[in-house]
């Protein structure tokens, strides 16, 4: 190496500039190189699916906002307003109803179920079926987290089983709110 | 035109030659003879001295230089080995002599070799040896003399190589080549234009030189010397030695003529070197001996050296192995000179293939560029055709709403931030380029930010499906009482009097379920009608994939006044609404 540099010529300078921009420009063009290929590939599927991933979630985004705007319980932060309000709905009328305190159960670990039982306050007197009908249907249609898992529905009056009766029924509801034990109130 | 320079380098003297041209085509531009000076401090220094004051007169080319040394170092072998390859042979050569060699260490020698014969599927190597220290103090006087050589070689190699040129030998006779040196006589026999064996006379022109006497003080008293006359019979006296050597040498050429087995008749003995009286003209054997007259007849501008030539055939002969011309290659420094060497004559070819490796280079860094623009702008356009599709595009004709609304902050904010960071270009466009994210990085960001939301979203409203809601008491009387409206009315009618729905949940190894619990009345024209009424319900529930099962805890009958039939009570559903087939929407 000694010997090359004393003896450094025109062909031995320009060997040796050759080589330092030779390396230069491999690893100018190995970077170059490899951001064309990941660009190709990635026209080739990566920003085709990219672009059609963002447009399915800008119209899943909007259409889940616009339920969060409709949605009547939010994070569960008053259930029992929101299920009194469904109660004097123009569609159900049950009038004052009485919902027994949260109840919590843990039907398997980090899961935790808060129950709600509903009854009328006027217990011997019956309700309408379809008012009724609407209302339980009300509480599953205005929020996603709750479910009624329990209904019971009894003719109204002391009726022989083969008597018709006036469509009034006794009725007790119970609604759940399952959660991640991490998230309840 | 390419310049050479032999230099013969002697125990004593040296010679160099310059040619210029081509291994056909040349000319003698200058040539030297010199003598290294005897007896100073540091001998190789002041031969290197005189050398370098000779290689300085005349003009030597210093990067094409070789030198011949003195063949008397050498030692000859002959050997038979398999028809090999040259690099096969180079590699054995030295294991398979190596025992022919006892009085030297074979790592410290110099193995070079030429073919001399081959056939039958043997090849005839003639193999000589030099040690590395006698070959290098050689080559230390020439590097330090500023030339240093690209190749050593044997005297006698150089001398064989000078008469091939110039057509001495031919194909049809044989001759003796000789050259007398300092201190040994190279002896080559050629038969047919080919070596047939070499060897070195230890005895040479100044063997038997008297050695130099140390300046006498002059003796008080002591009668004062004739100078001419001392001079008279030094003369006589080295005239006399030179004749010893003479007739020694003959005897020597006499032996080599006798012992020799030539396919053709000996043409000549052709004597080059040191002139030694009673040698050229002479007879032996019948062979004459005349002088090896290589050079051309007609002068050259530095001329032919009419006379004394004959001391410069091996340094002609060094300098033409240079330019290419003769076919006997001596390679005495192929061990340190292999490397360096063969770079210097390829270090033009070399320096044009690294030009043409960087504009290789940089032609495809260019086209690389430019593709990685024209991928980067395709790019760009899906990203444009995205946020254009997300937040509209109000210069549209008419303008297009965006889908997505509203505009969640975290996006908004970002996409404002890279407007202003960018001015809007001639076409009203804003390039939207972001300092620190590709165009595919862009896309990636909007697209990870939407999905936060979305996720966010998504829990707010128990969508995530980590939790699986229960399965609802509602939806699955819905479908139990659906099933009384497939019962024909002809067969009468049902009356639901009690309901009770309750979700269950699952126990080991089972699955969520609901169990619906009716009390039912089948009004009927009869009982029997009734009763096929009610079990015809229990088949139709029973054909349901989401019922578990159906429990009856049996009927009984009624008849009152113009009302008959049968009521069941406790009448049991299980169902299990994971089995529901559900389509898109969801519903049942």
């Amino acid at each position: 190496m000694k010997a090359f540099f004393r003896n450094l010529n025109l062909a031995r300078g320009i060997v040796l500039g050759s080589l330092v921009l030779s390396l230069v420009l491999a690893v100018t063009g190995f970077r170059l190189h490899r951001e064309r290929v990941a660009l190709e590939v990635a026209l080739a599927q990566e920003v085709p699916d990219l672009a059609r991933e963002t447009q399915v979630l800008s119209r899943r985004y909007s259409m889940l906002y616009k339920q969060a705007e409709l949605e009547g319980l939010k994070g569960q932060s008053d259930p029992e307003s929101y299920l009194r309000g469904l109660a004097s709905d123009p569609q159900v009328r049950l009038g004052g109803v009485e919902i027994t305190k949260p109840q919590a159960q843990r039907p398997s670990k980090g899961v935790i179920d808060i129950k709600y039982r509903i009854v009328p306050q006027t217990r011997d007197r019956g309700a309408n079926r379809k008012n009724l009908a609407n209302y339980l249907w009300l509480i599953e249609e205005k929020s996603r987290r709750v479910r009624v898992t329990q209904f019971s529905m009894t003719r109204e009056g002391n009726l022989k089983p083969w008597e018709y009766g006036n469509d009034l029924w006794k009725w007790d509801v119970e609604v759940t709110s399952r959660q991640k034990e991490s998230e309840a109130p | 035109m390419a310049r050479s320079c032999g230099i013969r380098i002697g125990p004593r003297r040296f010679e160099l030659v310059v040619l210029d041209g081509s291994p056909k085509r040349h000319r003698i531009t200058a040539f030297h003879t010199g003598e290294f000076p005897r007896g100073g401090d540091d001998p190789l220094a002041e031969a290197a001295a005189v050398l370098k004051a000779a290689a300085k007169q005349c003009n030597v080319p210093t990067d094409n230089v070789a030198i011949a040394v003195d063949t008397g170092l050498a030692a000859f072998r002959t050997l038979k080995m398999p028809d090999l390859d040259e690099s096969k042979i180079e590699a054995v050569l030295k294991f398979e002599v190596e025992s022919e060699l006892p009085q030297w260490n074979i790592d410290d020698v110099v193995i070079d070799f030429q073919k001399i014969a081959s056939g039958s599927g043997e090849t005839s190597l003639l193999v000589s040896a030099v040690p590395k220290t006698d070959i290098a103090r050689e080559i230390e006087v020439a590097t330090r003399a500023g030339v240093e050589p690209l190749e050593a070689e044997l005297e006698a190699t150089a001398m064989i190589n000078a008469a091939l040129a110039a057509e001495i030998c031919h194909m049809d006779d044989a001759q003796v080549l000789v050259h007398v040196g300092e201190v040994s006589t190279a002896v080559v026999v050629m038969d047919g234009a080919r070596v047939r064996s070499m060897r070195a006379v230890h005895i040479g022109a100044l063997s038997r030189e008297p050695a130099q006497a140390a300046p006498e003080e002059e003796v008080e008293g002591a009668p004062p010397v004739d100078g001419e006359l001392v001079e008279r019979e030094a003369a006589e006296e080295r005239e006399r030695r030179l004749e010893q050597v003479s007739s020694r040498i003959r005897r020597e050429i006499l032996r080599t003529l006798s012992g020799a087995r030539t396919a053709n008749a000996f043409e000549a003995v052709h004597v080059c070197g040191w002139p030694l009286p009673g040698l050229v003209g002479a007879t032996i054997e019948g062979v004459p001996v005349v002088e090896l007259d290589v050079f051309e007849e007609d002068v050259s501008d530095a001329g032919k050296p009419v006379e004394g030539a004959g001391p410069l055939v091996v340094a002609y002969g060094v300098a033409l192995g240079l330019l290419g011309g003769g076919s006997v290659l001596g390679r005495l420094r192929r061990e340190e000179l292999r490397y360096t060497g063969t770079f210097e004559r390829v270090e033009l070819p070399v320096a044009i293939g690294a030009l043409l490796l960087v504009t290789l280079l940089a032609v495809f860094n260019i086209f690389e560029l430019r593709q990685v623009r024209t991928y980067d702008e395709n790019v760009n356009l899906w990203r444009l055709s995205t946020n254009n599709f997300m937040l509209g595009d109000m210069r549209a004709k008419p303008p297009a709403p965006g889908n997505l609304s509203p505009v969640p902050d975290e996006i908004e904010k970002y996409i404002d931030r890279i407007r202003a960071e960018n001015e809007v270009d001639e076409g009203g466009q804003n390039p939207e380029v972001d300092e620190i994210r590709s165009r595919l990085e862009q896309m990636q960001f909007v697209r990870n930010q939407l999905r936060n939301q979305v996720l966010l979203l998504d829990r707010e409203l128990g969508n995530t499906g980590e939790i699986t809601q229960p399965q609802s008491a509602l939806e699955a009387s819905t479908l139990v009482l659906a099933v009384l409206t497939e019962l024909d009315p002809a067969d009468g009618r049902p009356a639901l009097r009690r309901i009770d729905s309750q979700y269950q949940f699952a126990r080991t190894g089972g699955t969520d379920s609901v169990q619906v619990t009716l009390d039912l009345t089948f009004y009927a024209d009869d009982s029997v009608t009734a009763t096929r009424n009610s079990e015809r319900f229990t088949q139709l529930l029973r054909d349901k994939p989401w019922v578990v099962r159906v429990e009856s805890r049996g009927s009984k009958e009624f008849a009152e006044g113009e009302l008959t039939g049968i009521t069941l009570d406790g009448f049991t559903v299980v169902c299990d609404l994971s089995k529901l087939p559900r389509n898109a929407g969801g519903g049942a």
